[in-house]
């Protein structure tokens, strides 16, 4: 149980609120389908890890699940992102963003130097 | 932060429900899974290939399970919980064993506790009035003891109130006896007099009504009683109307002007003997102009003084007071002060004697949990596949040893449960049988204190006979276990001494308890046998006091004189006299002087001697000898010399080996009718009470020293108790307002006084009983245990002809052995610890080897019996079957 785990459980964390802000409410393999997608296919994760993640972001209440019916009527758990999820995803995004472009400043620095 | 809180809270809630939560996550999953089939079979996959590579890609169900598992619960309580769950069933699989490990332990917790709380109660917790650290005693000393407390007087309590800033209040208290009439039937009650400021020292609150204010102490002020909650029920049935009421207490008429709340305690310390009957009301004290001492002071410190600084200033306001008196006093007269705090004289010595029984509680536990602790051991043996499998099949060693702890601490709560319960009726059972020795005895309860007390108690025992298993586990070697035909487990060298040490350990500790009990109860005995110096039995007593209008005692004379023969007449005795002063009872002491004994002491000191004035045949009647002289006789009568017998004890003080016959006692400065007596005649002593040695006494004849107090004696040879209605009758046939003040049998004020010993009889002797069981129970284990391994050896000793004597003897020497060395241990130990109980023996001292020696025997003697039953059994197997069965 290192940093590690964490980094990647947050940063999994931070895909599935972006997935459901972007895709509206979903379940669970779609989410998982969608960030493999996204990501251009270079992550690739068991689905199933999925599933902790998912109970973490309900228990902090930044998501919401009710059973309903798939697109072929398959029965299955849908999560939608809630008010202060939303509040919690643009909260995070500038974080990531702000600390990209200090890094990115950081390296532009040392080429401009060299 | 907030949402981490919530997030924990959701996992402490997903404790629960844990089967429905595992079905929807397993619902979910599976739904998964669907959707995953249906995109590759779209895409051109046979389902079988697209569910299988669905999986694939999922991951690690069963892993995936586990961690959302963890995420959702609290892990830790979730394996505590299926530990728990685990021991429980564990332990319904063999009920006979949970049911005698829970009972051993409720009697220990059980015990422990019940004694716990008594100590809480006398020792702990704080007297139940405000602030009640500040309480303290007040008393005056004399220079030569300076620790023995004595009353106020007058003076000295106006002196004190007056002056003693360090006391930010004082009262002066004092108790009498008197007759209440209004109440239904006269009754005699117990009065408690006391000075303003008593109900506000301690927190009594009116219920009904009020309690006494300032004004109603002054000379003038109408007189008023504050009813106690208990009388007010008894005699008034709880009227609400009872307020204003007029009722007459001791022939002056009162009225009533409040009811106590029931929780009020009297103060003990101002009550004299321990639990000396509840104060039935509370009227205003009017002071005495006289300057004896006789009030007891009960009062505060103020905020910013001490004990010490309190006692200094006392110290010195007494002496001021006295100081003018003190020419022509004896130097036992006080000159100083003596400040206690009213817990410490409250509890006075009993605190070493609680501690003692403690102890043995105390003991009495170790021997439970040594069983409990031997139970376990024993079982382990029958356990020992299921654990070594375990270990086998990838169970941490420490995850084994984790739950077989589980299983102890769950046996010990439930010991615990059981204990708590059992508390109550131990308590109960103090509660009725209340020596009337112990202060603040009726304060004992089960509280919540008490039930953490055993709570805390069950956690420790379980840890402690927790770990016999656990050092049982790291000694077994797991190959060997699962050989058939091998020991088995835990049957090794090692675990069998181990269980030996605990048999041992049990036997010492119980051995103690053993003769511990057996020498209260010889104490006891002897107690209760004592010559007590007269023949108690079959002795009927009630007393009597006439009222002030027969205080020419001339009258009182007459009157007693009339009672004796009408007593004589009507009343079915054998005999009847008359005293001031039966045995057992506190008298009034006269200032007497020896004949010589100014010219053979140097110092001053005033003898004050028992006195007692009796009918002549009173020694006759209570069996007390005559030793020398003669006793009274008609010629001795008012106007005849005054004569006197005195015992042996009085003797002994004060003639030692001098003839004591025709010598003279002088006279001290209290009321006689003589300036001196002759002594004719020289008696047994009686002792002040069982166990005391007889004081020096003196004798008067009650028509030459009339009284107003008398009691009259009958004695029979039936039943006593029967004799007092119709001596009561007798009296009231004289005068019918003639309130008795007391009637009661002579055995049953012997009974009473020996109170205290009886019940430290009775509570050891459980002790004892119990812990004797509980080690005879560890020594049939042994002798069982022994028979069991020895099974293939005893069928081959029998098969070859061997006599069933020979191996019953065998069975039980492996028993006996080991009780025999327990009993030599716990008699060294005895020695050690008997000393504790010096202070509670009598007749008997703490070594003494007739009591070691019984307690041994009797021991061993039952050691043999219990170690009899599996060697019976063992020699009555049949050794083919045997031989056959056994692997």
């Amino acid at each position: 149980m290192g940093g590690k785990q964490d980094v990647w459980q947050g940063t999994l964390a931070l895909m599935v609120l972006k997935t459901l802000e972007a895709m509206g409410p979903l379940h669970g393999y779609g989410i998982a389908r969608r960030i493999e997608q996204t990501s251009g296919d270079v992550l690739s994760i068991n689905y199933g890890t999925l599933y902790p993640a998912l109970l973490k972001l309900e228990q902090e209440g930044y998501i919401a699940s009710e059973w309903g019916r798939s697109d072929n009527n398959r029965k299955a758990k849908f999560y939608s992102l809630t008010r202060a999820g939303r509040k919690h995803l643009a909260r995070q995004t500038q974080d990531w963003e702000q600390a990209t472009e200090t890094l990115a400043r950081f390296l532009a620095l040392g080429e401009a130097s060299s | 932060m907030r949402r981490t809180l919530r997030a924990w809270l959701y996992r402490l809630a997903g404790l629960f429900g844990s089967a429905r939560r595992d079905r929807e996550l397993a619902e979910e999953i599976e739904s998964h899974l669907q959707l995953h089939v249906d995109d590759k079979v779209r895409a051109g996959m046979t389902p079988e290939e697209a569910r299988r590579q669905a999986i694939v890609e999922f991951g690690a169900v069963e892993s995936i399970k586990e961690s959302y598992r963890d995420r959702r619960g609290v892990p830790m309580i979730d394996t505590l919980m299926r530990d728990v769950s685990w021991a429980w069933r564990v332990l319904l699989r063999d009920p006979g064993f949970a049911l005698v490990a829970v009972l051993t332990l409720a009697l220990g917790i059980a015990a422990t506790t019940a004694v716990f709380s008594i100590v809480d109660a006398v020792l702990l917790r704080p007297l139940p009035y405000p602030e009640a650290d500040r309480l303290v005693a007040v008393g005056t000393a004399d220079a030569q003891n300076p620790g023995r407390a004595r009353p106020l007087s007058t003076g000295i309590f106006t002196a004190l109130r007056e002056r003693a800033t360090a006391l930010e209040r004082i009262v002066a208290y004092q108790q009498d006896r008197a007759t209440l009439l209004g109440g239904g039937e006269p009754r005699l009650v117990a009065v408690g007099r006391v000075t303003d400021g008593f109900f506000e020292l301690f927190g009594g609150t009116p219920l009904l009504g009020r309690t006494l204010i300032a004004a109603d102490h002054s000379e003038d002020a109408e007189r008023l009683v504050v009813l106690s909650h208990a009388l007010w029920q008894s005699a008034w049935g709880g009227d609400p109307a009872i307020v204003g009421k007029r009722v007459t207490l001791s022939d002056a008429p009162h009225t009533v002007v409040g009811v106590l709340a029931p929780q009020f305690r009297h103060p003990e310390a101002a009550g004299g003997s321990p639990n000396g009957g509840a104060v039935d009301l509370w009227a205003p004290l009017r002071l005495d102009a006289a300057q004896h001492l006789q009030y007891i002071g009960l009062g505060r410190l103020a905020e910013d003084a001490t004990v010490a600084s309190a006692q200094a200033q006392v110290d010195a306001i007494v002496f001021d007071a006295v100081a003018p008196l003190l020419a022509g006093m004896p130097e036992t007269f006080p000159t100083r002060g003596a400040v206690t705090p009213l817990q410490a004289k409250t509890i006075g010595d009993i605190g070493d004697t609680l501690a003692v029984f403690l102890g043995a509680a105390g003991l009495l536990l170790l021997i439970a949990c040594a069983n409990v602790a031997y139970l376990l051991l024993a079982r382990g043996v029958h356990r020992g596949q299921e654990l070594v499998l375990r270990t086998a099949l990838g169970a941490h060693r420490s995850r084994v040893a984790r739950q077989l702890f589980v299983e102890s601490l769950l046996l010990a709560l439930m010991g615990g449960a059981a204990g708590t319960a059992l508390t109550y009726v131990v308590v109960g059972v103090f509660q009725v049988a209340d020596p009337g020795t112990i202060p603040r005895f009726t304060e004992v309860v089960v509280n919540g204190r008490i039930l953490s007390f055993a709570l805390a108690l069950a956690g420790i025992t379980g840890v402690v006979f927790g770990l016999a298993p656990m050092l049982q586990l790291s000694h077994n070697n797991p190959a060997l276990a699962l050989r058939e035909g091998a020991p088995g487990f835990s049957d090794g060298q090692s675990a069998r001494r181990l269980r030996s040490l605990l048999v041992v350990a049990q036997t010492a500790l119980a051995l103690v308890l053993l003769v511990g009990a057996g020498l209260l109860v010889n104490s006891f005995a002897a107690l209760a046998r004592a010559d007590a110096g007269f023949d108690p039995s079959g002795l009927a007593l009630v007393e009597v006091r006439l009222p002030v209008s027969f205080a020419e005692r001339a009258q009182g004379g007459p009157f007693f004189d009339e009672l004796l023969e009408r007593t004589r007449a009507t009343v079915d005795a054998d005999a009847v006299a008359l005293t001031t002063t039966p045995p057992y009872t506190s008298s009034f002491r006269w200032a007497l002087v020896p004949e010589g004994w100014e010219q053979t002491r140097n110092t001053a000191e005033q003898p004050f001697i028992r006195g007692n004035a009796v009918s002549s045949n009173y020694f006759s009647v209570m069996g007390i000898p005559l030793l020398a002289g003669r006793p009274f006789d008609e010629d001795d009568r008012p106007g005849a010399p005054v004569v006197a017998l005195v015992n042996e004890a009085f003797v002994r003080a004060y003639w030692p080996g001098e003839d004591p016959l025709g010598k003279r006692i002088i006279a001290g400065f209290s009321l006689f009718s003589a300036d001196s007596l002759a002594v004719i005649g020289v008696v047994g002593g009686v002792r002040a009470e069982p166990g005391a040695e007889a004081d020096p006494e003196i004798y008067m004849l009650a028509a030459q020293q009339p009284r107003r107090t008398m009691t009259l004696v009958a004695r029979t040879r039936g039943d006593a108790a029967s004799l007092i209605p119709a001596m009561r009758e007798a009296i009231w046939a004289l005068d019918p307002d003639l309130p008795i003040r007391r009637a009661t049998t002579m055995e049953a004020v012997a009974s009473e006084l020996i109170a205290g010993p009886r019940f430290y009889a009775l509570l050891s002797t459980s002790f004892a009983g119990a812990a004797l069981v509980l080690a005879l129970v560890g020594i049939y284990g042994t002798a069982a245990h022994a028979a069991n391994r020895r099974r293939r050896e005893i069928s081959i000793r029998s098969a070859l002809g061997a006599e069933a004597a020979a191996i019953v003897r065998m069975v039980v020497r492996d028993g006996v052995v080991l009780a025999v060395i327990g009993v030599l241990i716990g008699a060294f130990l005895s020695r050690w610890l008997a000393g504790f109980l010096a202070g509670l023996l009598f007749g008997v001292s703490e070594g003494d080897v007739a009591t070691l020696f019984g307690c041994a025997a009797l021991f061993v003697a039952t050691s043999c019996v219990a170690s009899l039953i599996p060697a019976l059994r063992a020699a009555r197997t049949d050794p083919v079957a045997a031989l056959r069965a056994d692997r």
